[in-house]
């Protein structure tokens, strides 16, 4: 988790980067790459020979001119300021609730803050890389929402990459790619992430569920943010207590689950504040402490894509995926059987689908939903009554499935009519179906 | 019975020749092929269908059949049934059964085959087509062995008529049918227009000329009559009935909207009629 990039010497010969991961959140963001000169990603430090790794999520717009800075250039330049009208921050939550900055008397919506945002960070990581051209970039965030996301597609696009060249993971997602991505003794147990930063601390534990094929690797997370918080860790008096808390924690957890590694990533652990815990962690396990593992799981995400690596070694279940195939019931050679339109542990904002069926005297349809990790199913049965009543086998209809998040999906019938036979009408029958109640 | 999966649909379609009938997926081929059995010749099979069939629907295999059909002169029947094999929007049962009556078809004698088109022109409500069709019978004069071949004719025409509300021009076809074979079913018919016609003059000549007393005229308007009751009873009649109807209960609007509606379904009906 600790190597630098090393900067290609050769004069004027730009670095093929295969692989770009980015992991952005509120208050840092950072890059990490696989080029032609790398084995596995590396991150980017702001800093040559230093190992500065976690860039402020912070922009600053240089007065009268049409110029922006980020990072630590653009904290200097706010500390000079007398004030934060220059300065934006918190750049994820004004895109969640779709804020307006004011700046110079100009109006930036959310999405134009973003797309600059996006436009310098690349910018600024193919100057430090000396990058030539960049195959696969993937983004990794802690919650991934419909509004993020697509904000996220729109303003990396914009910086001229391809939309299937992007993908955009939850934290979860990265862990997993990181995690598998190690030696296989790191994970042949249960793994843990204890994510600990001044606005969460977020406890993830990987597992690999082996009776079914493919294997499902399954995230679990717990927010521990409740009962142990980063100002617990600032007074000594706190601290100790914060130890013993996490401790008892550890205790009760790794009792339940056979675990043989522990990461720690965020500022929480930049302090020595855990030494009960620590001790408990490292009884019989691996212990690693670092910043970058979300993204350079984001960049693991990216090079499986640039590699083509298109075998289903594993079903994932995270915050990002889907967590249930989706049938749709059809006849076939005289039987009816579940046709899959969805599967499970795909990432919902590509899991949509699309068919069109011909209806044969029926007036309802069947869609069954089931999880990838249990044998359970639910069905929602669709009427279809509001159809135009028409000769049998004359009404073509478009069925598709489109997710509004990893739980959620909105299922439609569209009338197509029949050709010249049968003119198409205006008719759209729709549910939203919460799957985890669905399957409750 | 349930969802059948469609196959491919063709962005440019094929445009059935003679007809204004463009094809844009197999099932809708199938379709048109189903109900219009009689249409289907050796001719059916263009160049430009199975080039369709190949390069707009990828349906390279069924194309290859065809032409080798074609090339080795398979019976009509063969290529059709090549056609209807190659998905499966007709179900087993349902495909064996119109071979058969295809073999049937082909069978008949070429004056009963282009009868046979007219009736079914009929039937499908393409009444000013199957005027047409039968007129062009008449016309070329076919030898038929079948019983009573032109007296039917021409009595499927009068019923064309009847059901296009040309009430004195049915009357003419229902006499001339009458005065070439005495069945039964062409008095009922006559008397039956007649009465739809609704005029005294018509019904009392008729009365005359084919001594029908007024008793028997008044038993087939009861008839007619329990109808027309059974009509006003239907969805659809009281449907429309509804929506051509203001009482207040709904803006201009919307009633006009569903008036325009209404008159649209009407229009389209009325060119159906000249439908193949």
């Amino acid at each position: 988790m600790d190597k630098e990039v090393v900067k290609n010497e050769i004069a004027d010969n730009k670095i093929e980067i295969f692989a770009l991961g980015i992991d952005f959140a509120n208050d840092y963001s950072q890059i990490s790459v696989v080029g032609a000169n790398d084995r596995e990603p590396v991150s980017l430090s702001t800093l040559k020979g230093d190992k500065r790794y976690l860039i402020p999520t912070v922009m600053y717009k240089k007065r009268e001119i049409n110029e922006w800075s980020i990072g630590d250039g653009a904290l200097q330049l706010n500390y000079d300021d007398e004030d934060d009208s220059q300065t934006v921050k918190n750049i994820l939550n004004i895109i969640t609730d779709n804020e307006e900055i004011i700046i110079e008397n100009t109006v930036y919506k959310a999405k134009d803050i973003l797309d600059i945002y996006f436009r310098e960070l690349l910018a600024y990581a193919k100057k430090i890389l000396n990058a030539g051209l960049i195959h696969e970039i993937a983004i990794t965030i802690e919650k991934p929402e419909k509004t993020i996301i697509d904000s996220i597609y729109n303003a990396v696009e914009k910086c001229g990459f391809k939309r299937e060249n992007i993908r955009v993971i939850s934290h979860a997602e990265a862990f997993i790619y990181y995690t598998i991505n190690q030696d296989r003794n790191v994970w042949i147990n249960d793994v843990a992430v204890f994510d600990f930063n001044d606005d969460h601390f977020i406890y993830k534990r990987l597992n690999v569920v082996k009776n079914k094929k493919p294997n499902i690797i399954n995230i679990t997370e717990v927010d521990l943010s409740t009962i142990i918080s980063h100002s617990m860790i600032l007074e000594t008096d706190s601290r100790q207590k914060a130890d013993l808390i996490f401790c008892d924690f550890l205790v009760d957890e790794f009792r339940k689950h056979i675990t043989s590694a522990v990461y720690l990533t965020g500022i929480g652990f930049y302090k020595n504040w855990a030494e009960k815990s620590l001790e408990e962690m490292c009884n019989k396990r691996r212990v690693f402490k670092g910043y970058n593992l979300f993204v350079k799981g984001a960049c693991y995400a990216a090079l499986k894509k640039y590699k083509k690596i298109s075998t289903v070694d594993h079903i994932f279940q995270c915050e990002g995926r889907t967590s249930s195939n989706i049938g749709l019931m059809i006849e076939h050679e005289g039987r009816n059987i579940v046709m899959l339109l969805s599967k499970a542990g795909t990432n919902w904002y590509d899991a949509g689908a699309k068919v069109e069926c011909i209806i044969d005297n029926i007036n309802q349809i069947q869609f069954v939903f089931n999880p990838a990790a249990s044998n359970i199913s639910g069905n929602v049965i669709l009427d279809l009554s509001k159809l135009p009543e028409r000769k049998n086998k004359t009404t073509r209809v478009e069925i598709s499935v489109t997710y509004r998040s990893g739980d959620v999906c909105d299922i439609e019938v569209k009338d197509l009519g029949f050709g010249d036979f049968e003119k198409a009408t205006d008719v759209v029958i729709k549910e939203t179906v919460d799957i985890a109640n669905l399957l409750l | 019975m349930g969802l059948l999966l469609c196959t491919k649909k063709a962005d440019k379609p094929y445009k059935l020749p003679e007809t204004d009938i463009n094809i844009y997926c197999i099932e809708e081929l199938c379709y048109y092929i189903y109900n219009n059995t009689y249409m289907i010749t050796t001719e059916f099979f263009t160049r430009e269908l199975i080039e369709f069939l190949e390069n707009d629907l990828g349906l390279v295999s069924l194309g290859q059949k065809l032409k080798r059909g074609i090339d080795y002169n398979e019976h009509f029947v063969d290529l059709v049934m090549h056609i209807m094999n190659s998905c499966n929007y007709y179900n087993a049962d349902e495909k064996s059964q119109f071979a058969k009556n295809l073999e049937q078809i082909s069978n008949k004698s070429p004056a009963g085959r282009v009868k046979a088109r007219a009736d079914m022109l009929l039937n499908s409500r393409k009444y000013a087509s199957a005027i047409a069709a039968y007129s062009l019978i008449l016309e070329k004069n076919e030898i038929s062995k079948e019983e009573d071949y032109y007296s039917n004719i021409v009595n499927n025409i009068g019923i064309a008529y009847v059901n296009m509300f040309e009430y004195e021009e049915a009357i003419k076809y229902f006499k001339k049918a009458y005065s070439m074979k005495k069945k039964e079913d062409y008095i009922d018919n006559l008397i039956c227009a007649a009465i739809l016609e609704d005029s005294d003059d018509t019904i009392k000549s008729i009365m005359e000329e084919y001594e029908i007393t007024k008793e028997n005229f008044d038993k087939y308007r009861k008839v007619i009559e329990y109808q027309t009751k059974q009509i006003a009873k239907n969805k659809n009649y009281r449907e429309i009935m509804e929506k051509v109807s203001y009482s207040g209960g709904k803006s201009i609007e919307v009633y006009n909207k569903q008036v325009s509606e209404v008159l649209a379904d009407f229009r389209n009906e009325y060119r159906k009629q000249f439908g193949n």
